[in-house]
């Protein structure tokens, strides 16, 4: 139904969620290489 | 715009504490949580936030809260409970709200009309649990049914309870 959020030609799932060390990583480097 | 609120809930006091303040966007925290009250604010009528404790007495002031958020109210439920099950607006005026949690900042701009097409137009009494890890679901749609029954939960504990609304200010007993 939602298909994944492009940003800057890079692409995530719109409902990702921070649970863990490695997914708030993972967000964070997302967000400093995209003007989200 | 739609005639839904939205329902966030912080992941922690700090986190609200950096998006209200906006001064702590620094914080992981403080970013994501900005970033979900960007997206969800344009969709909704009404952004209601979790201020965890009583947004009356604990900082942000209630001022700070009006910036960023229609309403803010304590979170009464107790902490055992998962935030899947019973984190819902406490005196939702609408029928249906998106509850969001802090900690998902890439929502879809047009998450809340998706949605309302997908509930058929009318009132939604459905339960979405789209997920990326973990084990809560990170948004859902409430219907105002099933906040009555949060707000049952929540009387058993006997809490004064009170909402800063932008323009008004009212007290629930």
């Amino acid at each position: 139904m939602f298909p994944p959020v492009k940003i800057e030609g890079r692409t995530i799932d719109p409902f990702f969620n921070v649970n863990r060390p490695d997914e708030l990583a993972a967000a964070e480097a997302f967000l400093q290489t995209s003007a989200v | 715009m739609s005639t839904w609120s939205a329902f966030c809930w912080p992941v922690a006091n700090r986190a609200a504490w950096a998006a209200a303040t906006n001064a702590c966007r620094r914080s992981p925290e403080g970013r994501f949580f900005a970033h979900v009250i960007e997206r969800l604010k344009p969709q909704v009528a009404e952004l209601i936030i979790s201020a965890n404790g009583d947004p009356a007495r604990s900082r942000p002031s209630a001022c700070r809260w009006s910036r960023i958020a229609s309403t803010a109210m304590p979170d009464l439920l107790p902490a055992s409970l998962p935030a899947s099950n019973g984190r819902a607006p406490i005196g939702l005026r609408a029928a249906s709200a998106i509850a969001a949690a802090s900690d998902t900042p890439f929502l879809p701009a047009d998450l809340v009309d998706r949605l309302r097409s997908a509930s058929g137009e009318g009132e939604a009494n459905l339960v979405v649990a789209p997920i990326s890890g973990g084990d809560a679901p990170g948004v859902r749609v409430v219907a105002r049914d099933a906040c009555s029954r949060s707000r049952s939960l929540a009387d058993e504990r006997r809490p004064a309870r009170s909402a800063i609304g932008s323009g008004s200010i009212r007290q629930e007993r």
